[in-house]
């Protein structure tokens, strides 16, 4: 039996009258890239926040790393967010007033890692993103694939087991596009971490190890 | 838990964003409260050092005057009430005599007892100068309330009083009283004055003002304990200038000037004794008539030749008949009591002390002037002798003989009393409420009723009034802040609504990261707390600053003012207007703190609730 990172059971999501996803089920294996796809507006990102903790379901479970995380506090949840799962966001969303190394920083911020140690897994993880000798730069100092690799380290700063990327070459061009793809797939063989990315991209579902599509609120 | 120091460093991010709003948001509470601060400081300053002037004269003390009001000023020259009373009176009166007269054998005629009623233009009217006639029909037609000391002490026993003082007015039945100086009488004062230049021995007004020992205390600067021989003044300080013969300073005196003129009339008149001579109404009026020679009198008189003798008569031109008339006239008035043959007899005063004259409030154009009504401390506005000095003077006859204990008429147009009160209360309250409660309240027919029957004032000094100040500055300040706070909590609720709203993303996503809900809320508090500190430390040095300069500029000036004008001469006494209370900012710093958090907390609350995702997708 392979090992699941996260299950997710009959789960529905709904804002109002729209239903978003329908008695949705799926298994992700531990270690695995998977691409998620579907056209827009079919649910993608919502189930990846879903995923991640940002959001709950309507009705179903979300059983991540063995725990239904539908049941967690406030706390248990930022937790997790923080020591389970890492985020990469299309828009970066980096602090535009903080240098590259303290933007990758923040992420151990919530965990009171020591200065120390937190300023040698930064600076360990900027060199694996390609960014050594940045770390001083400001965000706006970055090229855009260069921005999605300090969100990447920053995602990775607390060595998720689960990376979720919600169309993280969106914004990029095909270049960026792929050493990104590269990265997010190199971290997923290295680390054996998870990764899931949500994504238009035909170049991600070519490096996946699984693509799930989704429509019409299921998993096709 | 996000570590202390993280947060700090998240939050001073915030400082990138919106700088012109956030330097407002510092700047304007910043100089509102320090404006509230400097007032603060300062009002220490003020308070400390008058509570310390205060011990000289009646300063510090909570102190009443109470007379019983009674005047009616509707009761003028043309009422026809009050001349159809004097007209009975003065019939009765003519009558009574004549009847006396005939009783004891003696030549009456009406001409004796002139009606103090006459025409004038076809009107009647009573003659400006007080009668018994006059008197008696103004009191009958008042309808205030007599007061007597019972009543003093009836209406202030419900306010605590701590004591109550009696005032009375030894008055020089008719006569009056001329300086003796280098051996001559000083007749000026007969003389229409002009303006304000007083004549020397003006201040020896037709009467002695007597007052208790206890009020006049700390006014007297003489070291004697009996006056057998003289008696004893405290003059106030105006009077002291004339008779010394000085010009008084002007108001643009520099304030060592008025010091050392108040050293000068100190050193100088203590213990100074004069002799007076004291003409009795007979005597004084032949000086009258001596002094302004009417060539056309049938009787011309000539001025005494050495001080204090009787006026001689120069030449006599009445007739037999005229002659005569007179005599029997004297006889008969003799007969009454109500003549005395002249004569005249020196008496020394001594000068044992001085006090400030009574200004009249508010007349200030300067703030020194302002500060000098307010703060000064008087005795009263004319020469004062204490009554336990008074009775260690040996010739209580001759006392009595000038000045019979009788209120003056002038006094009675306005009194029912030949005395009045002082009642000293504990405190301030006490006082405000006696005055606030019991002071009758003047009408065109009046004051004094039985439930109210004396016009009260705060007496001696203002401390009621510098008290009142005192609680006014509270008011001010409380105000002062409660707009400071307001701009405050306007500001940083506007900033922080404004940071936080356009900060949800970024909440959403350090929410994605891993941070707490209660972690996001502790960034935005301490970049409150930061705010606050900045306004903090720069409104605390915006007042040091601004209040030390306020100091140093007039805490000279206003000591040698306050020495002027408490007559203070306690050089250890001065003025220090910076006196900051460390207390004061330790609240204020608290204060502010509180606020920003609160202010910051509220928005920081409400965008945390949102759901993040709903934020991330907004773009
Ligand atoms: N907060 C919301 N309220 C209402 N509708 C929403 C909300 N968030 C997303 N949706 C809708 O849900 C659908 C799925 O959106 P999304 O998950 O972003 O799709 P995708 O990422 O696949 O493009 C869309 O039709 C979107 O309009
Ligand atoms: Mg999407």
């Amino acid at each position: 039996m392979m090992e699941r990172a996260i299950k997710v059971l009959n789960i529905h999501k709904s804002y109002g009258k729209s239903v978003i996803l329908n008695d949705l089920s799926l298994e992700i294996p531990r270690g695995k890239f998977v691409a998620i796809m579907g056209p827009s507006g079919s649910g993608k990102s919502t189930l990846l926040h879903l995923l991640g903790g940002l959001d709950k379901p309507t009705s179903g479970t979300i059983i991540i790393d063995g725990e239904d995380i539908s049941k967690l506090s406030d706390k248990k949840l930022s937790r997790l967010r923080n020591k389970i799962i890492g985020f990469v966001f299309q828009f970066f969303y980096l602090q535009p007033f903080l240098n590259v190394a303290n933007n990758v920083e923040i992420a151990s911020m919530p965990s009171r890692l020591n200065t120390k140690e937190r300023k040698k897994r930064a600076l360990h993880i900027l060199k694996m993103v390609g960014l050594e000798g940045k770390e001083k730069s400001l965000p706006r100092q970055l090229s855009g694939g260069e921005m999605q690799r300090v969100a990447i380290a920053r995602a990775m700063m607390n060595q998720p087991k689960i990376l979720i990327a919600d169309e993280p070459t969106g914004n990029l061009d095909r270049q960026n596009s792929d050493n990104i793809i590269n990265l997010l797939k190199n971290i997923c063989v290295k680390n054996n971490t998870t990764v899931i990315v949500a994504t238009h991209d035909e170049a991600v579902a070519h490096v996946a190890d699984q693509t799930i599509i989704i429509d019409n609120g299921g998993v096709k | 838990m996000t570590k202390f120091f993280d947060t700090v460093k998240l939050a001073a991010t915030k400082f990138h964003a919106m700088k012109i709003r956030t330097a407002l948001s510092v700047a304007i509470p910043s100089i509102l409260f320090a404006v509230v601060l400097s007032v603060v400081t300062l009002t220490h300053g003020v308070q400390n050092t008058l509570s310390d002037f205060n011990d000289d004269g009646l300063g510090g003390r909570f102190l009443v005057s109470a007379y019983n009001n009674i005047y009616n000023q509707t009761i003028d020259a043309y009422n026809e009430k009050y001349i159809e009373l004097v007209e009975k009176s003065q019939k009765e009166l003519v009558e009574k005599n004549t009847q006396t007269a005939k009783d004891l054998g003696l030549f009456y005629d009406k001409s004796f007892d002139p009606s103090p009623v006459f025409t004038e233009y076809g009107m009647k009217r009573v003659q400006g100068a007080m009668t018994n006639v006059t008197e008696e029909a103004r009191q009958t037609l008042s309808e205030s309330y007599r007061a007597n000391a019972e009543d003093i002490f009836r209406v202030s026993a419900k306010y605590h009083p701590t004591n109550v003082f009696v005032r009375n007015y030894k008055v020089a039945n008719g006569g009056n009283l001329f300086v003796i100086e280098d051996g001559v009488e000083n007749f000026e004062k007969l003389k229409p004055r002009e303006g304000n230049d007083d004549t020397v021995s003006a201040f020896l007004y037709l009467g002695l003002e007597i007052t208790d020992d206890n009020l006049a205390q700390s006014f007297i600067t003489t070291k004697q304990k009996t006056f057998p021989d003289s008696i004893p003044l405290i003059v106030t300080y105006p009077d002291a200038e004339k008779i010394l013969g000085l010009k008084s300073l002007p108001d643009s005196a520099t304030p060592t000037e008025k010091i050392n003129r108040i050293l000068t009339l100190r050193n100088q008149l203590t213990d100074r004794k004069f002799q007076v001579c004291y003409r009795n109404k007979t005597s004084a009026e032949l000086i009258n008539s001596a002094f302004f020679k009417n060539e056309d009198a049938v009787i011309l008189y000539e001025m005494p030749e050495s001080p204090c003798a009787p006026v001689t008569v120069e030449s006599d031109k009445r007739t037999d008949e005229q002659k005569t008339f007179e005599e029997r006239r004297i006889a008969f008035k003799k007969a009454i009591g109500e003549y005395e043959d002249a004569w005249q007899q020196e008496i020394a005063f001594t000068i044992i002390g001085f006090t400030p004259e009574t200004e009249s409030r508010m007349k200030s154009n300067s703030i020194f002037e302002l500060a000098k009504d307010l703060t000064g401390s008087s005795l009263s506005s004319k020469s004062v002798a204490p009554r336990g000095l008074l009775e260690t003077f040996e010739d209580k006859d001759l006392l009595e003989k000038i000045f019979p204990l009788k209120t003056d008429v002038v006094w009675k147009w306005f009194s029912g009393q030949d005395e009045d009160f002082v009642v000293e209360f504990a405190n301030r309250e006490d006082a405000m409420r006696f005055v606030n409660e019991k002071s009758c309240v003047k009408t065109e027919t009046g004051c004094a009723t039985e439930d109210k029957p004396f016009e009260l004032d705060f007496y001696g000094n203002n401390s009621v009034v510098i008290d009142e100040l005192s609680s006014m500055m509270m008011r001010i300040i409380v105000i002062g802040l409660a707009i400071a706070i307001a701009f405050l909590v306007l500001l940083m609720v506007s900033i922080f609504t404004k940071i936080i709203s356009s900060n949800r993303k970024e909440i959403a996503v350090f929410r994605a990261i891993g941070f707490t809900r209660l972690g996001i809320i502790a960034i935005y508090q301490t970049y409150a707390v930061m705010l606050a500190l900045a306004i903090a430390i720069l409104a605390t040095g915006i007042s040091m600053t601004v209040s030390w300069i306020l100091s140093n500029i007039y805490s000279g000036v206003l000591t040698s003012e306050l020495r002027a004008l408490f007559s203070s001469l306690d050089y250890a006494k001065s003025v220090v207007l910076f006196q900051p209370n460390p207390l004061d900012f330790v609240t204020f710093f608290v204060l502010i703190v509180i606020l920003a958090i609160f202010c910051c907390s509220v928005p920081a609350f409400f965008a945390i609730q949102r759901n993040p995702i709903k934020d991330l997708r907004e773009d």
